[in-house]
C-alpha cells in the first residue's frame, strides 16, 4: 500500500500539471479538466495494471488520452451548442474565435475515431508536439513506423472530416423537412 | 463535401496544442486534486466513508459542455515544491545572463512566408569560433581569430579551406541579438512582458521588443533566466527566425572547430591572396558610396533613415519595399538594382570602416533632408576630427567636443 501511495503521489507531483494540460487540450473545456484529472488518478489508484507498470507516466499518459476521448464520446450524446450558452466568453483573438467555433472540436472528434495507436501518436506528435524519437521511446515503436502511421492517420482524418461534414448536412436536410 | 486540406488539419492541431487554462483555474484544480489524492491514499483514513466518492458527485457523469472558454496564455503551477513565481524574473535578469558570453549550441530555423526554408544547428565555442551543421550534411566552421573558414561535404569527402582576409567582421551572435532588444522599441524602449508558458520542458517567461523592422521575442527559463527560445521576425519581409534547443556551457571538443580539412578529403584552398583580390574589388568604395547608399535606404523607406544600418536591416528594408509595392520578381529586379548596388557599396565601405575605426549610427527616425540631425559619425585613421553625415547627407568634420550628444 505504501509503495502504491508513494508511486501515485510521486506521479502527481512530477507529472500532474502535464497530465492536466493534456486533458485540457483534448477537451478544450477548462470547467471539466479538474474533475477529469481527479477521475484519472482515481482510476490509476484502483488499477492493478498501474501498480505493476514500470513506467508510471506512460501508463498515466495513455490513460489520460483514453479518458479524454471517452469524455468526448459521451459529450456528443448530450451536446449543447456553445452559442446557446449566455455565459460563453470568447476571446477576441483569432485563436479564441477558432476555438469558439467548431473546427477544433471536429478535428478532435475525428481523431477519436482513429485506431487507438494512431490516435495516441497523433495526440503526442501534433498536440503535445513530441518528436518521433520521443514517441518511439514511449511506445516502443520505430520512428519510421510512427511517421508512416501518422501520415496514414492524417489521410484518414481527411476522410473522416469530410464524411462527418456530409453526415451533418444530411441531418440538417432531414431536420428541415 | 470536399476533403479538408492536410495543412488545415495540422493548423487545427497546432491551435489545440496552444490551448491553455487560466492560472487561477489551474491552481485551484491542482490543489483540489492534490488534497483529495492525499486523503484518498492516506493510511490514516479513519472512517469507512470514501471521501473520494463524496467528492466525486461528479460533473464527469453529466458531461456538461463548457459554460465558458477562456483563452489564457499562462502558467502551469508546480506543487509539492512551491509555486514557480513568474514575477520573480524581469528582463534585467535575462540581460545579466546575456551580458557575458558562454559556449552554447542552438538550432536556427528560418521561415519565409510561413514556410520553413532553411536552418542549421550552431555550436558556438566563443565569439571567434563557430560550427554550423546544415540539414543537407554540409558543415561550415569559422575561426575568425586566424581568420579562416572550412566547409566540408562529408558525403563527397570534399572540403574547401578559405583564408579570410582583412579584419574579421563580428559574428552574428544570439546574445547580441537579444541584447539589441534594449535598443528601442515601438513601445518606447519598453520591453513587453508576455506572461508564462511551458516550452521544451521549461517554465518560461516571455519578453518582447517590437521595432519597426524587427520584432524580437525571448522566452527565458524562470529559474535559470537563460533563453529557451528566441524568435526574430523581420517585419515586412515575411521572414521569421526561431532559435531554440539551447545547450549552455557546453564543454566542446576543440577539434570540432578546426579549420583544417579531415584526412582523406579532397581539399580546395583559397589563399589569402586570392581572398584579398576579391576584397580589393570592394576597396574602391568611398565615402561618397556610403552617402549614396544612405540616400537609397532613406528613399526606399520613404524619407526616413532606418533604425539600424546592419546588413540584415538593409535587406529587410529592401524586402519590405518590394512587398509593399507588390512587385513581381522582374519588376523588383529592374526597379531595385540601382538601390541594391548603392546599398551594397555603402555596406562594403562600412566594412572597411569597421576594420579601422568604430562608427556610430544614430539615424533612427531622422528624416532625409534634415540638416541639423546627424545620421552617423566615425573617426578616420590618424584624424583628430570626426566625419559626420547629417540627414541632408552633407558631411562635415567635427571636433570631438562638438559631436552631437
Amino acid at each position: 500500500m505504501r509503495n502504491k501511495q508513494k508511486k501515485i503521489l510521486e506521479l502527481f507531483e512530477k507529472s500532474g500539471p502535464q497530465l492536466y494540460r493534456l486533458l485540457g487540450k483534448l477537451t478544450l473545456n477548462q470547467d471539466e479538466v479538474g474533475d477529469l484529472l481527479q477521475e484519472l488518478f482515481l482510476r490509476l489508484w484502483k488499477s492493478k495494471s498501474f501498480e505493476k507498470a514500470n513506467d508510471s507516466f506512460s501508463y498515466a499518459y495513455r490513460a489520460a488520452i483514453n479518458l479524454a476521448f471517452e469524455w468526448r464520446r459521451n459529450r456528443r450524446l448530450s451536446f449543447q451548442s456553445i452559442e446557446n450558452d449566455c455565459e460563453a466568453q470568447i476571446d477576441s483573438s483569432a485563436l479564441g474565435k477558432m476555438i469558439a467555433g467548431e473546427e477544433l472540436q471536429k478535428v478532435l472528434d475525428a481523431t477519436m475515431q482513429l485506431s487507438e495507436l494512431s490516435r495516441d501518436v497523433v495526440v503526442m506528435h501534433y498536440i503535445e508536439q513530441e518528436s518521433y524519437e520521443e514517441i518511439s521511446k514511449r511506445l516502443g515503436k520505430k520512428p519510421q513506423y510512427l511517421r508512416a502511421l501518422n501520415a496514414k492517420a492524417i489521410a484518414s482524418l481527411r476522410e473522416l472530416l469530410a464524411s462527418n461534414e456530409n453526415s451533418e448536412v444530411d441531418t440538417n436536410s432531414v431536420t428541415k423537412r | 463535401m470536399s476533403k479538408i486540406n492536410e495543412n488545415e488539419i495540422k493548423k487545427r492541431f497546432e491551435a489545440v496544442s496552444k490551448f491553455e487554462i487560466s492560472p487561477d483555474v489551474t491552481a485551484r484544480d491542482l490543489e483540489k486534486v492534490s488534497k483529495n489524492l492525499t486523503e484518498l491514499t492516506s493510511e490514516q483514513k479513519k472512517s469507512g466513508h470514501n471521501i473520494w466518492k463524496i467528492i466525486m458527485k461528479s460533473k464527469i457523469t453529466k458531461f456538461a459542455t463548457a459554460a465558458s472558454i477562456i483563452i489564457a496564455v499562462l502558467i502551469a503551477i508546480h506543487y509539492f515544491g512551491g509555486s514557480i513565481d513568474g514575477t520573480s524574473i524581469v528582463w534585467a535578469d535575462v540581460m545579466e545572463q546575456l551580458n557575458s558570453f558562454r559556449p552554447y549550441a542552438s538550432t536556427h530555423t528560418v521561415y519565409d512566408e510561413g514556410r520553413q526554408t532553411w536552418g542549421f544547428r550552431l555550436l558556438r565555442m566563443n565569439l571567434s569560433q563557430r560550427r554550423q551543421i546544415f540539414p543537407d550534411g554540409r558543415i561550415a566552421v569559422y575561426d575568425l581569430s586566424i581568420p579562416k573558414s572550412l566547409t566540408i561535404y562529408p558525403e563527397e569527402k570534399r572540403a574547401i579551406e578559405r583564408e579570410l582576409s582583412g579584419n574579421p567582421t563580428s559574428d552574428p551572435d544570439m546574445f547580441a541579438i537579444a541584447r539589441s532588444m534594449q535598443g528601442g522599441s515601438l513601445q518606447g524602449n519598453v520591453i513587453q512582458e508576455l506572461g508564462i508558458k511551458e516550452l521544451e520542458g521549461h517554465v518560461t517567461k516571455g519578453f518582447r521588443s517590437e521595432r519597426q523592422y524587427d520584432d524580437i521575442t525571448v522566452w527565458a527559463d524562470v529559474k535559470t533566466k537563460l533563453p529557451v527560445q528566441l524568435e526574430i521576425i523581420h517585419v515586412g519581409a515575411g521572414r521569421r527566425i526561431v532559435i531554440n534547443e539551447f545547450e549552455f556551457d557546453v564543454d566542446f571538443d576543440e577539434s570540432l572547430f578546426s579549420t583544417t580539412a579531415p584526412d582523406g578529403y579532397s581539399v580546395e584552398k583559397t589563399s589569402k591572396e586570392e581572398m584579398e583580390k576579391l576584397m580589393e574589388m570592394t576597396k574602391n568604395n568611398t565615402e561618397e558610396d556610403l552617402v549614396e547608399g544612405l540616400r537609397s535606404l532613406a528613399v526606399i523607406l520613404e524619407g526616413t533613415f532606418p533604425p539600424d544600418i546592419e546588413l540584415t536591416v538593409m535587406q529587410t528594408a529592401v524586402r519590405g519595399y518590394v512587398a509593399e509595392k507588390n512587385l513581381s520578381d522582374e519588376e523588383a529586379e529592374e526597379l531595385l538594382t540601382p538601390f541594391v548596388e548603392s546599398i551594397r557599396r555603402a555596406y562594403m565601405y562600412m566594412e572597411q570602416l569597421k576594420g579601422i575605426t568604430k562608427f556610430n549610427y544614430v539615424g533612427d527616425g531622422v528624416k532625409l533632408g534634415d540638416s541639423e540631425k546627424p545620421v552617423m559619425w566615425w573617426l578616420p585613421k590618424d584624424s583628430a576630427t570626426y566625419r559626420v553625415i547629417y540627414g541632408d547627407l552633407s558631411v562635415a568634420d567635427v571636433a570631438p567636443e562638438n559631436l552631437p550628444k
